[in-house]
């Protein structure tokens, strides 16, 4: 009886060494091998080149990094991208930040509703969106300017960082704020010493998330800004089109999730919370 | 200041900003399909766009576009619980779960570039092959008329997203449940489908209806890696508009695309209540 309970035991232990092993080995097929391939291809050297039979590529080289750092508009559109993502956090913050504080905060009749509501940007189709946003905007001068990209790129980033702050503001205890009205804190006091700092940490995962989701639209970009303001994601989809050439693909491809990466790491060092669970899971 | 005003004022720049931009992209919407603000020809009520919106080539991308939903969002949902399960029991829980939030942070273009740079002529899946001796040319993956790479590509994309909302709700369920339904006599199979699925539910729900209204609606990877045959809807309705200059009819697909997402999300919406109730 004993024996056969460790045997049990032990048989329980080594299946999960097995499934632990064949998870990471699924996770390394579909998760690391794309990257490390779209890497290995980024740095062929033109002169050996990566054909059948060697399964790495003879020699490397930063030739393909050089070429289109020196002869394409990629430095340019990296350029565009981070100016029209800081824009677009910013005043995407500044635009939200009543709204979710009398969503977090005030008694609203239909509460629920309009938080609801505030998610529409989200779920319609992004291409039909940025089609008849960008004829309004042709209409009003607008088109083929930065004004015209990040004002699309904010209605498509409100829903998130409204969503986000009013679950910060929610959670600041009502005491607090009380205390400190007792306390002969006028408005401008309360603003800034209590609801400020608490909703930082919010600001931070719902403006990381702003900053990375503007950095690498394509929809709006590609009908609003294309072809006077190149992001790297419109020049990445014309390097898909008819002149498909892999090794500049793989590097126009890293350069837009490098600054992902980056920003990525940030967040989950800077941030304990999963804010991103938290904003979602209350849909 | 009257208290309501103060709070009208404070929803104003948020909301404000949203209702005018949807109520203006939405009404020259409506009005385009129309035939109202031509830019081609002459300005008019006319019914003509919508009916030239009944065409084969029309059905067939509304098809394209349905199947791609589907299959994008169901069969991530298949992988999401069986790899729940997986994970569930397996050591390095939230290392492997937090490798597999990378995918959720990938641009749907570069994605959409990862899974052909692996399937194409000289991808790694051609060498696999090649070198096992199971094929003798590499095999054309990216044929013109196939759109299994879209659904790949769809899953790999969408897949980590309903790992992340739904691995919560199944860890959540306790042990000692299915425990219990073990004891009494139930499968795997049944104690998926009499257990978890109805705990979860609610959760998987918002999972299916997320990812399907996103690939429902895709452009970037269905113009990449998709066939020349049919168009997705978004490809459809950017290339009516673009390339044949019929802003009308284009206006017209995307009235219906809207109304398809209305449509779904309100059935979410009435589903959702009746599941709490």
């Amino acid at each position: 009886m004993h024996s056969s309970l460790r045997t049990k035991k032990r048989v329980r232990k080594l299946a999960r060494i097995i499934l632990t092993f064949s998870v990471l080995q699924i996770l390394a097929v579909t998760i690391f091998i794309p990257f490390l391939y779209t890497v290995l291809w980024s740095l062929v050297d033109p002169g050996t080149g990566w054909s059948y039979t060697s399964l790495f590529p003879r020699r490397l080289s930063f030739y393909h990094w050089i070429y289109q750092f020196t002869y394409t508009q990629v430095m340019e559109g990296l350029l565009n991208g981070f100016i029209i993502a800081s824009w677009t956090t910013l005043l995407t913050f500044l635009v939200a930040l009543p709204t979710a504080y009398a969503l977090g905060r005030l008694e609203i009749p239909g509460k629920e509703a309009l938080k609801v509501f505030v998610l529409l940007p989200m779920v319609l189709p992004g291409m039909a969106i940025a089609m008849f946003l960008g004829r309004i905007l042709f209409f009003l001068g607008l088109s083929q300017t930065f004004a015209g990209v990040v004002i699309g790129h904010i209605f498509m980033n409100l829903p998130f960082m409204i969503r986000v702050l009013a679950v910060s503001f929610e959670s600041i205890p009502q005491d607090v704020v009380e205390v400190s009205a007792v306390l002969g804190a006028n408005r401008l006091q309360r603003l800034r010493e209590i609801y400020l700092p608490l909703i930082v940490p919010g600001f931070f995962a719902a403006g990381l998330n702003t900053f990375i989701s503007s950095l690498e639209e394509f929809d709006i970009s590609f009908i609003i800004g294309q072809p006077k303001i190149p992001t790297i994601s419109t020049i990445l989809f014309a390097s898909m089109g008819t002149n498909f050439v892999k090794t500049q693909v793989s590097v126009n491809s890293l350069l837009l999730i490098i600054p992902n990466f980056i920003l990525l790491f940030v967040i989950e060092r800077v941030l304990k919370q999963d804010y991103l669970g938290a904003a979602l899971g209350k849909l | 200041m009257n208290k309501k005003w103060k709070t009208l004022l404070f929803l104003l720049p948020g909301v404000g900003y949203i209702v005018f931009f949807l109520a203006v992209i939405l009404g020259f919407m409506v009005m385009q399909s129309f035939g109202f603000f031509n830019f081609t020809g002459e300005s008019g009520f006319t019914l003509e766009h919508w009916r030239s919106l009944f065409s084969r080539q029309l059905l067939d991308s509304l098809l394209f576009s349905l199947k791609v939903g589907t299959v994008s969002s169901f069969g991530s949902l298949v992988i999401t619980y069986l790899l729940s399960f997986a994970i569930r029991g397996s050591y390095f829980r939230k290392t492997i779960l937090s490798v597999y939030k990378i995918p959720i942070f990938i641009p749907a273009l570069v994605g959409s570039f990862l899974i052909i740079n692996m399937f194409d002529y000289s991808g790694i899946v051609n060498f696999v092959l090649q070198a096992l001796h199971l094929v003798r040319g590499p095999v054309n993956f990216r044929s013109q008329d196939s759109a299994a790479l879209v659904y790949l590509i769809q899953v790999w994309k969408n897949m980590p997203f309903q790992l992340l909302i739904l691995y919560p709700a199944i860890r959540s369920i306790r042990q000692d449940i299915l425990d219990a339904g073990r004891n009494l006599g139930a499968g795997r199979l049944r104690l998926f489908f009499e257990i978890v699925f109805p705990l979860t539910l609610s959760t998987c729900l918002i999972a299916v209806i997320l990812v399907f209204i996103g690939t429902f609606g895709d452009f970037a990877v269905s113009s990449t890696a998709g066939p020349v045959y049919p168009f997705s809807l978004s490809r459809l309705m950017n290339y009516t508009a673009y390339n044949q200059q019929d802003w009308g009819l284009s206006a017209a697909i995307a009235v219906s695309m809207v109304a398809v997402i209305t449509a779904l999300v309100s059935a979410y919406t009435y589903l959702q209540q009746k599941i709490v109730k």
